[in-house]
């Protein structure tokens, strides 16, 4: 054995670093906070089941798990209001997070409600595709909304979670986001206070009337912070493409009506 | 990627949540919130944690199994967090949970399916080129990778979590329960051990 251990052991670490990157591990499942904050909260304390052997139990959850819709969102039912009142609520769907309570103390930059009638800066990292190209390098389906048009601009992110599309409708700029996600309607309904519980097409949807910081979240769960901006009201469902549900944002109608009739336009 | 949620030891006495940005507030400022029974608190944390924690499950062989396991290590980790200690950091006390969980559901399956499904079943990898990564030839990534899953596991411990998993020193002895000097002389033999059966580049 030579001296020259030192300097080897920093090559070989190197080299397994480099290797272990490579090892590929699925980002967690979006409805797992929702399921552990499920298992934590007051009524499944009420309804211990019996364990039956830690295998078997585990089992019997997975079931579960595989059947229940996803997403991941704050059960802010168990807390009392005023702790409620002082907690920032947040929703994540797929690629994207949503949050309520009191700004930041940073300054984020308007989205399309402002005074510019520029389009929302898309997330750092994407890029600018053509519809084509955008269907291509995602593994969902990718709607148009007919009653919208082409899109004047479609980028991706480049983890392929996000498909934006942005419209100029009548001076105003219209956005629309499309994620390889779902959304547990239970949930949002019964814990988040600025949704507007509505349909498109007969299915569950929600108007989120007040304004919201939104936030790109890539596939390591990282935030990517100067993607923060905040979104003026915008309307979440979930559209069946393709024999696909995905989940759609769109953002930038001020009635709710008009925004309705654009996502059931969607194909 | 392996990108490390923002820690903060020491960063964080207690603060107003309120008043901050959550994705920047510090591990400690929401384990002290969570502690109050602050679930949105701890919400939080589980999502900023569960990439890493699910990371571990499959190194340690969890397989189809990580999501389940991560998510009851989550559950238990709330139980558990009166007894978490003001200084500790919450990433490497929750990954030991993680662990030990993995490996209880290993031992569920069986003492010698589980050994035998460690060695044979390699970890999924991917060969997709990612721009801010040095390239790794893929014959010579199949060879460490799976020297790595034949050390003996004292040894096989140390090098998932520093080098696989990217844990610091510290971190590496936290999750695992070793003092700092053991990790330092584990890494050293377990890279000797490597270097002699795949040999140096």
């Amino acid at each position: 054995m030579t001296e020259r251990e030192p300097v080897d052991d920093t090559n070989l670490a190197a080299e397994l670093v480099r290797a272990g990157r490579t090892v590929l591990v699925e980002p967690p499942a979006d409805d797992l906070v929702a399921n552990v904050l499920t298992a934590l909260g007051p009524a499944s304390r009420r309804r211990r089941r019996p364990i039956l052997g830690w295998w078997s139990w585990l089992r019997a959850r997975r079931r579960r798990l595989v059947v229940a819709m996803m997403v991941a969102v704050l059960l802010v039912a168990a807390l009392t209001p005023p702790v409620r009142a002082a907690v920032a609520e947040w929703l994540q769907i797929g690629g994207v997070l949503i949050r309520t309570g009191p700004p930041p103390a940073t300054t984020l930059s308007p989205g399309p409600r402002a005074e510019s009638s520029a389009y929302p800066a898309p997330p750092v990292g994407s890029r600018e595709l053509t519809l084509d190209e955008a269907r291509a390098a995602v593994d969902f389906p990718v709607g148009v909304p007919n009653a919208l048009g082409a899109p004047d601009r479609v980028t991706v992110t480049t983890d392929g979670r996000v498909v934006g599309m942005d419209w100029m409708v009548d001076g105003r700029p219209v956005h629309l986001d499309q994620f390889d996600g779902t959304v547990s309607w239970v949930f949002l309904k019964q814990n988040w206070s600025i949704v507007t519980p509505t349909d498109v097409d007969g299915a569950d949807a929600a108007w989120l009337a007040e304004p919201h910081e939104i936030v790109y979240v890539d596939r390591s769960g990282v935030e990517r912070r100067e993607t923060a901006r905040l979104s003026s009201p915008c309307l979440i469902w979930q559209p069946l493409v393709a024999d696909r549900r995905t989940t759609a944002r769109l953002e930038g109608i001020a009635e709710l009506v008009t925004a309705r009739s654009i996502a059931e336009s969607l194909r | 990627m392996n990108l490390r949620a923002s820690g903060g030891v020491g960063r964080g006495e207690r603060s107003d949540v309120s008043n901050q940005d959550i994705g920047e507030t510090p591990d400690t400022s929401l384990v002290a919130t969570a502690l109050g029974g602050d679930l949105a608190a701890y919400g939080h944390l589980v999502r900023r944690h569960a990439p890493m924690a699910k990371r571990l499950a499959v190194v340690w062989g969890a397989g189809d199994d990580a999501e389940d396991v991560v998510q009851e290590a989550f559950v238990r980790a709330w139980s558990a967090l009166p007894r978490f200690r003001p200084g500790e950091e919450f990433r490497p006390w929750l990954l030991a949970i993680v662990r030990n969980l993995t490996r209880n559901s290993l031992r569920a399956r069986g003492r010698r399916a589980a050994r035998e499904t460690f060695a044979a079943t390699a970890w999924p990898v991917t060969d997709v080129a990612d721009a801010e990564q040095e390239a790794i030839d893929a014959v010579r990534r199949d060879q460490l990778l799976a020297g790595v899953r034949r050390l003996p596991e004292g040894l096989r411990e140390v090098v998932a979590c520093r080098y696989l998993l990217e844990l610091s020193e510290a971190e590496t002895a936290a999750a695992l329960g070793l003092p700092t000097g053991t990790v330092k002389s584990r890494l050293h033999r377990a890279l000797g051990r490597l270097r002699t059966e795949v040999g140096d580049d």
